[in-house]
């Protein structure tokens, strides 16, 4: 860790608090994600064994944030600095290639402050195709990310560029799908599926999360801004309707399934006013409550949406 | 209908009759998996007898499949050339042979125990592999002569099986619960730490392995 000056905190990052630094010999600005070991007396957290190995797997994708390198240091704290021997801290630093803000504070930065103004159409446009680039390579390559919010979404403002970030809750997903952790997703951009105890999901979840990303950056706010999951759920329902047997087979089973007020649809095209039509068939295919239906993030990129966008710079 | 579900049937079988040169390095595992694959079959034969609902999922699964191939291809391939290994370390080495025989036995009895996926011990005994051929190569060539400690090998296990299921598995037991199945030594937490921390670095932090079973 000589090699790198740190220069201010920045933020949390899933299990860690996340630094931006200078690499010395290169002067080039790096983010360092830091887990203290011992905090977990047994070992290694899964959460940084995943989020290294998927970065590993998935680093070549211009659309991933890029994993430098891993650094395992053991920290003397001051106060044993003069014992003979001293009883060390096992620290592990992920260096990150830095980007300057996230989507979060992009889209607060145009509700709040002294010029509110709504993002351009195609600069969501844009942002939109490669997360949309992202998500593809992360299934392509068999990984989950699982936790895609606007925080997680790293931003060169300067060039426009978005890169995702933040796999410590990703994994590889294998065939047949198997019961995974059902405490995963901020609960705003947390699919259906998963809010009604399904165990067995697969890349619907990211694409879900996708969707509500992409109303956010239209409306400037939370699409389904619940603060509970019965809440979650209520939210959804009153815009998309209460799921049925018909629209979404096998919904009643699903294990925290319980009798609803039976909402009707909403207009989609009104809560999110300023976008046309491609734009909200496409958001509507990213929010269908059959997850075998939810278009996937390849079949995204190629629809009509984006025929307006000049695809050559990607 | 019936003939995508013939089709994707048909697959399955095809995908687990592929030979993969990993299998050839772990002929410890070599009845346990077979037992998997029968497994598997009744499961697909079960399925034929279900409702409509499986039936859909199975075509649903055949697309999503079928729509990834040629991406997902090139991924395995590019995944399954990062592990392959050498089985020169063995042959010549009796002593570690049997210390290794002795580590996988473990890993499978503690992979039973705790209801552990395939996939979690396919996983450590690659990770265990990969480990003792690269440390093993290290000290040939500091012309060491440390190398034969039966219970490094055992400790290796212990660190390889709780990498391994904290990578795939949703609960992993403690380190002090891991070592509950019989076994010559008993490791403290911070010794199995420290053991993690080797075990990753050596391996360069390369943790997903192309099986069988993501076939």
């Amino acid at each position: 860790m000589e090699k790198y000056e740190k220069l201010e905190k920045v933020g949390e990052g899933t299990y860690g608090k996340v630094y931006k630094a200078r690499e010395k010999a290169s002067g080039s600005l790096v983010a360092l994600k830091k887990t203290r070991l011992e905090m977990d007396e047994e070992g290694v957290p899964p959460t940084a064994l995943r989020e290294v190995s998927l970065l590993q797997l998935l680093s070549q994708s211009i659309y991933i944030v890029r994993l430098l390198s891993v650094e395992h240091v053991d920290k003397v704290p001051k106060s044993q600095k003069s014992s003979s021997n001293p009883l060390t801290k096992p620290i592990l630093y992920l260096v990150f290639e830095y980007l300057d803000t996230d989507l979060k504070k992009f889209i607060d930065s145009h509700r709040k402050g002294p010029n509110p103004r709504p993002l351009p159409p195609p600069l969501i446009q844009s942002f939109l195709f490669q997360l949309c680039k992202g998500v593809a390579h992360c299934h392509s390559h068999g990984v989950l990310h699982r936790d895609l919010k606007p925080q997680n979404l790293l931003l060169d403002q300067h060039k426009g560029i978005l890169k995702i970030a933040d796999l410590g809750l990703g994994r590889a997903f294998t065939v047949p799908l198997k019961s995974y952790t059902h405490e995963i997703v901020t609960l705003w951009y947390r699919a259906p599926e998963v809010l009604l105890g399904s165990t067995h999901y697969s890349t619907g979840v990211d694409i879900w999360s996708v969707g509500c990303i992409f109303a956010e950056m239209v409306r400037r706010q939370a699409l389904f801004p619940g603060d509970s999951e019965f809440q979650q759920l209520i939210h959804i329902f009153k815009m998309l309707g209460t799921p049925t047997e018909e629209n979404w087979p096998g919904v009643t089973s699903l294990r925290d399934w319980h009798v609803y007020p039976r909402w009707e649809p909403q207009s989609l095209a009104k809560n999110v006013p300023s976008l046309g039509p491609d734009g909200v068939d496409l958001l509507s295919k990213m929010l269908k409550y059959n997850p075998s239906e939810r278009i996937s993030a390849k079949a995204a990129l190629d629809h009509p949406y984006f025929d307006s966008l000049d695809k050559s710079q990607f | 209908m019936p003939l995508h579900h013939h089709l994707f049937l048909e697959e399955t079988k095809m995908a687990h009759r592929y030979p993969k040169p990993l299998l050839d390095t772990l002929y410890c595992l070599e009845d346990h998996i077979h037992w998997e694959e029968e497994e598997q079959v009744d499961y697909n034969e079960y399925s034929n007898t279900t409702t409509t609902n499986t039936n859909s999922s199975n075509v649903v699964l055949l697309e999503h499949d079928l729509f990834w191939d040629h991406e997902e291809l090139p991924s395995l391939l590019a995944k399954e050339h990062q592990n392959q290994l050498s089985n020169t370390l063995l042959q010549n080495n009796l002593v570690l042979a049997s210390s290794r025989e002795e580590a996988v036995e473990w890993i499978l009895k503690v992979n039973a125990r705790y209801s552990f996926s395939t996939l979690t011990a396919v996983l450590a005994v690659n990770y265990l592999d990969r480990f003792l051929f690269s440390f093993r190569f290290q000290n040939d060539n500091n012309d060491n002569n440390n190398n034969n400690n039966p219970w490094l090998t055992q400790l290796s296990a212990v660190a390889c099986l709780s990498l391994a299921a904290k990578f795939e598995e949703t609960h992993v037991p403690l380190f002090i619960d891991l070592q509950l199945e019989e076994s010559k030594y008993l490791f403290e937490a911070k010794t199995v730490k420290r053991m993690e921390i080797l075990v990753l670095s050596t391996l360069g932090w390369k943790m997903i392995l192309v099986t069988p079973l993501h076939s």
